[in-house]
């Protein structure tokens, strides 16, 4: 309970028990600083229990303590990076001062090259780099996750690419912002939320421009790393730099080295396939010709063939109807006549047998060219 | 996003091929190859029209991705 106390001049003095001025700084704190950004070098770097995270920042003059999770890293950290953090001041009843930590990032080029090695190693040591986990895109996919910024001139080029290359597909954009503290978490989400659709788009694009080191910080986190190796969605990172990989891209199926370049390697150029479609016209009516002359061929033959048969079949029976008619002109009465045969008739009946003959009986002889009467006068049966 | 069924060129592009390579292959006979012919014309007028119509569609998700 605070007393006052009044030393010679009247003056009241606030005297306070340590648990009440820890808790009236703290409540100082909370109100004229809620949330402190601080630059430093990081110093005495350590995880306790795979969870907490304690260290100092300093500068040539200073060194303040700071106390996070694991899940606020970036990645990997090692002492002497330079990192920009943010949190909250507060000072412990037991362990003194130190910022709450909130958020955690390398800052400058060095230190975030440095940074950027130490999360290669360890995630390439887990195998999210290597070549089997890539898988092929979809050519062309008919639905396109696009996490980017909605105002950037890499969403722009993208779209126009794309359009110029292809038609027909459906763009799903999910617009966040791809530098700064809150990149990461959203770049994330998105690569979630884009995951859990009910009907999820064949591939997600995932792109920016180029730019700094410090611009280009998120597609180097750890969660942006893993959410793009994990993904069951086929990806493809695009980040406008052409220097030194980032390791989003180096965790992704398949990386452009621009936006652009991403439109692109998704879609084939719709003038070329109008050319081949062209080509394919072609071959068709080439193959369709050359199918229709074999036939006419093949028709040709079997005409020919059947003329063939039905000539020899007219011979044929020309030859038969020649040897009938010989047979027939052989077989004539007349015929027989002529080699002297005669016909005998009596009563104008022909007689075949002498038995149907008497004696003086008027007979009518018919030659090969003349007819003679004749008589009966002999009759010897044989 | 609505659930309509999208144009799937490639899905044509390859019963074109394989239309064409049947026609090649030369055991089919003239009636079959006169309607392969047809249809093969079908699919390239399809196809060009996809190629010469067809328009991208940009929808942006509702989500807030900072919350």
């Amino acid at each position: 309970m605070p007393q006052s106390d009044a030393p010679g001049q009247g003056l009241e003095v606030l005297v306070l028990s340590v648990s009440e001025f820890v808790d009236l700084l703290n409540q100082t704190l909370e109100f004229a600083y809620p949330r402190v950004t601080i630059v430093g070098e990081l110093s005495n770097f350590r995880v306790s229990k795979n969870r907490w995270v304690y260290f100092e920042l300093k500068d040539e003059q200073a060194s303040i303590k700071c106390f996070g999770t694991v899940y606020m890293l970036p990645g990997p950290l090692e002492d002497g990076l330079l990192v920009q953090i943010s949190g909250a001041p507060r000072l412990h009843p037991a362990y003194g001062f130190s910022i709450n930590l909130q958020t955690i990032q390398p800052v400058g080029e060095g230190s975030l090259k440095r940074a950027a090695s130490l999360l290669e190693t360890k995630l390439r040591a887990e195998g999210l780099f290597a070549d089997e986990r890539k898988r092929l895109l979809p050519y062309p996919p008919q639905r396109i996750g696009l996490i980017t910024s909605g105002q950037s001139a890499a969403y722009a080029d993208f779209i126009k690419i794309l359009s110029q290359r292809w038609g027909g597909l459906e763009v799903m954009l999910a617009d966040v912002q791809v530098q700064g503290e809150v990149a990461p978490v959203q770049i994330v989400r998105a690569i979630e939320h884009l995951n859990q659709q009910a009907q999820p788009p064949d591939v997600l694009v995932i792109t920016r421009g180029g730019g700094s080191a410090e611009d280009l910080a998120a597609f180097n986190n750890e969660s942006v790393t893993r959410a793009v190796a994990t993904s069951r969605i086929p990806t493809l990172v695009a980040i406008g730099h052409e220097i030194d990989l980032s390791l989003a891209e180096l965790a992704a199926d398949q990386r452009a080295s621009t936006p652009s370049n991403a439109a692109e390697l998704l879609t084939p150029d719709k003038r070329r396939e109008l050319e081949q479609l062209g080509g394919q016209v072609a071959r068709l009516g080439v193959v369709l010709r050359h199918l229709v002359a074999s036939e006419q061929e093949l028709l040709e033959i079997i005409y020919i063939k059947l003329t063939e048969s039905l000539h020899n079949k007219l011979i044929r029976a020309s030859q038969e109807l020649a040897t009938r008619q010989q047979l027939l002109v052989a077989l004539a009465p007349e015929s027989i006549l002529q080699r002297g045969y005669a016909i005998v008739r009596s009563g104008g009946k022909i007689i075949r047998s002498g038995r149907q003959l008497q004696d003086q009986q008027q007979l009518e002889v018919q030659l090969s060219d003349s007819h003679v009467t004749a008589q009966v006068e002999d009759i010897r049966l044989q | 996003m609505a659930s309509k069924k999208l144009f799937d060129y490639q899905q044509l592009q390859t019963e074109l091929n394989q239309l064409l390579e049947s026609l090649q292959s030369g055991e089919m006979d003239i009636d079959d190859a006169i309607k392969a012919y047809k249809h093969g014309q079908e699919i390239i007028v399809q196809l060009s029209d996809y190629l010469k119509t067809a328009q991208n569609t940009v929808t942006k998700l509702t989500k807030d991705f900072s919350n």
